[in-house]
């Protein structure tokens, strides 16, 4: 007799038009901004030859590191004297990993020294440049490296930063 | 004669169901936020261009872009100068590169010029391209003005 009923509140419509409008125009917008080829770059300035003077001071060891592209053969050459460091043949098909293991490891040898030349020979495929530039550029996943330069440390974003392309008669 | 407007009789309208074209909407817009790319840089590829796969994830910059295709023939910005087998090519290639960067100069003269930008020159080869004949496209760029390369490349999956 005196049970209460319990009115249940009618619940009212969500209206979903202005949000669907304004996912309809982002549509647009990420439309027109898509691209399908993942587009990036890489980074090379030109060879620069300039005179140092006298007066200044060279490092007594600088990396001056090159990696010279043969059809056959990648050379790792150092130094002033552009000492060959290590040669390395395409048939062996682990390459890639040994230069990245020897280019990281001269790297974190020589802080400071943050420049790469890459020299390959003029019948070299573009494709295999760019192999080359990854693996002088890209540090090996799931780890950090660091470098301490000038008492501060920093952690590497790339094993060289700063890439030269030079043709091999110009050397 | 019963003249009497008939009445109309009203009907309702029934709420249309919109949430199938929500769905695929909603699926639309993940696929393309997934594609989209914050580079300020398109490129138009030119035919028979097929770009290297490298791990570099540096998003491109806008500059003066310098194609090479597989048949050697050699664009800037998407006009055809000609094919590098001809030896008056580069030479026009090199002109067309400095009117180009005196374009950059009167159009960066009202803004604060950025001599970066200025020099920028993004260059797209064929990824079967031999190195002699990128060299001589890099050296025609230097001999312009422009002293800052990027090499677009295609990212890897």
């Amino acid at each position: 007799m005196f049970k209460n009923e319990r009115k249940i509140p009618e619940l009212e419509k969500l209206n979903l038009v202005p949000i669907m409008d304004a996912v309809f125009i982002f549509i647009f917008f990420l439309l027109f901004s898509a691209q399908f080829i993942k587009i990036f770059e890489i980074e090379t300035a030109a060879p620069i030859v300039s005179e140092v003077p006298q007066d200044v001071k060279l490092d007594k060891d600088p990396l001056n590191l090159m990696i010279k592209v043969y059809q056959r053969k990648i050379e790792l050459v150092t130094g002033v004297d552009q000492d060959i460091q290590e040669t390395y043949f395409k048939k062996d098909t682990q390459y890639p990993e040994k230069i990245k293991e020897k280019v990281l490891s001269l790297r974190l040898k020589h802080p400071k020294e943050d420049f790469i030349v890459i020299s390959p020979a003029p019948d070299i495929e573009y494709n295999e440049i760019i192999q080359v530039i990854d693996m002088v550029q890209t540090l090996p996943k799931d780890n950090i490296y660091k470098v301490t330069v000038d008492g501060k440390v920093r952690t590497l974003g790339k094993i060289f930063t700063q890439l030269v392309l030079e043709p091999m008669d110009e050397l | 004669m019963n003249f009497r407007r008939k009445k109309k009789k009203n009907f309702d309208v029934e709420d249309i169901d919109i949430t199938s074209l929500l769905d695929i909407l909603v699926i639309l817009l993940v696929f393309l936020l997934k594609s989209f790319n914050d580079s300020d840089l398109t490129v138009d590829l030119v035919n028979e261009l097929a770009l290297p796969y490298s791990m570099s994830r540096v998003a491109a910059n806008s500059g003066v872009i310098v194609q090479v295709n597989k048949k050697r023939n050699v664009f800037v910005n998407t006009d055809v100068i000609g094919n590098m087998s001809n030896p008056n090519t580069l030479p026009q290639v090199k002109l067309k590169l400095e009117e180009e960067h005196r374009k950059r100069v009167k159009m960066m003269r009202g803004d604060k010029p950025d001599p970066e930008k200025i020099k920028l020159i993004n260059f797209v080869f064929d990824k079967g391209l031999k190195y002699s004949d990128i060299n001589q496209v890099i050296e025609i760029a230097s001999d312009a003005g422009y002293g800052k390369y990027k090499l677009i490349i295609q990212g890897e999956e």
